[in-house]
């Protein structure tokens, strides 16, 4: 596959890949930064059988989700990217604290959503949202399909939960 | 009937049951009030997040994330950094490479010039031989050498130094003779004269210097017509002296 043609098919998907970083990152640089990264990777030769043999938009989201997950865990990491593009690590930590900024939290589901651990907001924005099936979306996260049909009853769960006004339960399980 | 799986519950939500098995799941609610409560809550509740996200601001469309545009921004960034390494690469060798002559320049090696070996090889043979030449002879060296070279051998005057000629030998190379006359002091330290007629062919280490080969020291000089060394044992005196003569 040449590079126009690659170029072409993320040119497709590019709003999508917007949309979901900015819904990750909450803010505009950083997202826009997080879709020029995933882009990079995409574009990059050693990921191009692994992209193209099977869905791009899958591969695209997990490498985006990664990308996002691992400037959230390891900042320092970015510290010398972040001070040459003006774009601190930090600015990748607000999913909680800026909240107040969304603009659809006048829907009582999304406050009771916001509430919710990271991982499984994620998880129902993919699934319900997003449209992705089960087993696109356990490859974006990387783990078998058994794993993110209990993730995701545990996360409407927690949601029904919260959304009742209660807290969930803490997600310790006794494992036997 | 089979019971419904988690997954199938979780179709059945999302809209995405076969409709046989999601027939049975009806039927199923129907007599499970709770299992029903259950699902219908996770529809109102996926209804309402699909309402409150799909409620999101339209983006505005970003040229400057274009993929090609990317891509070609990409490249010149590589292009960049690898002309900067190139540089800096160049830079590294050609200042290595500059103090590594400069360093040469500086502190030149120290390996005697091959010219110069037969010279100590010569004046260390002949100060094993026993005294040859009587005060009488001695005056006669300077006429008998001449014989053999076309030239007039300039002798180095070493009497003001108290030396006289003690022995002489004339040494025969390929095609002309060298020669090496032995002069000595009182206190029996002795000084070799060593000279050949210049040729294209013999190389000699230069105009003028100072240099150790083995234990010997070699003061050598040239005139138009020879190569001409003055040879004596490595000690300071010999040092002081064919110095001395030299300038």
């Amino acid at each position: 596959m040449i590079a126009s043609e690659i170029d072409s098919l993320l040119r497709d998907n590019l709003p999508r890949l917007r949309r979901f970083a900015l819904w990750l990152c909450h803010e505009q640089m950083a997202a826009d930064d997080l879709v020029r990264l995933t882009i990079a990777r995409a574009q990059g030769k050693h990921h191009l059988n692994h992209y193209y043999s099977s869905s791009l938009v899958t591969h695209l989201y997990r490498s985006m989700y990664h990308l996002f997950e691992d400037r959230m865990q390891r900042p320092r990491n970015w510290w010398l990217l972040g001070r040459k593009k003006d774009i601190a690590g930090a600015q990748f930590s607000v999913a909680s604290a800026s909240t107040n900024e969304r603009s659809n939290l006048n829907f009582p589901v999304m406050q009771a959503f916001e509430r919710l651990p990271q991982e499984q907001r994620v998880l129902l924005f993919l699934v319900v949202v997003e449209g992705f099936s089960y087993q696109d979306t356990a490859n974006i996260f990387q783990v078998p399909l058994t794993t993110i049909i209990g993730r995701l009853t545990r996360a409407r769960n927690a949601l029904g939960l919260l959304n009742e006004g209660e807290s969930p339960r803490p997600a310790l399980r006794v494992m036997k | 009937m089979t019971e419904p799986t988690e997954q199938e519950l979780h179709a059945y939500v999302d809209g995405r049951l076969e409709p046989e098995r999601k027939q049975m799941l009806d039927a199923q609610m129907k007599r499970n009030p709770q299992l029903a409560q259950r699902i219908q809550r996770w529809q109102q509740e996926s209804q309402a997040l699909r309402v409150a996200m799909g409620a999101q601001p339209e983006l505005t469309s970003a040229p400057w994330l274009d993929p090609s545009l990317l891509r070609q921004q990409r490249r010149r960034v590589i292009r960049a950094r690898w002309l900067w390494s190139m540089l800096l690469g160049a830079l590294i060798t050609m200042s290595g490479g500059a103090g590594w002559f400069g360093f040469q320049w500086l502190h030149p090696a120290k390996t005697p010039h091959l010219a110069l070996q037969p010279v100590a090889m010569a004046f260390q043979s002949l100060t094993e031989l026993p005294n040859v030449a009587s005060d009488a002879e001695a005056d006669q060296v300077p006429l008998w050498l001449q014989q053999h070279f076309a030239h007039p051998i300039p002798l180095p005057d070493l009497a003001q130094y108290h030396y006289q000629i003690k022995a002489v030998r004339l040494l025969s190379g390929r095609d002309q003779y060298s020669a090496l006359v032995l002069y000595q002091d009182a206190k029996g330290h002795q000084v070799g004269f060593y000279f050949y007629p210049r040729q294209p062919s013999l190389s000699w280490p230069g105009s003028e210097g100072l240099t150790v080969v083995g234990d010997a020291i070699v003061g050598y000089w040239q005139t138009e017509r020879f190569n001409l060394a003055l040879v004596s044992d490595n000690n300071q005196l010999s040092r002081l002296l064919i110095s001395q003569f030299l300038r």
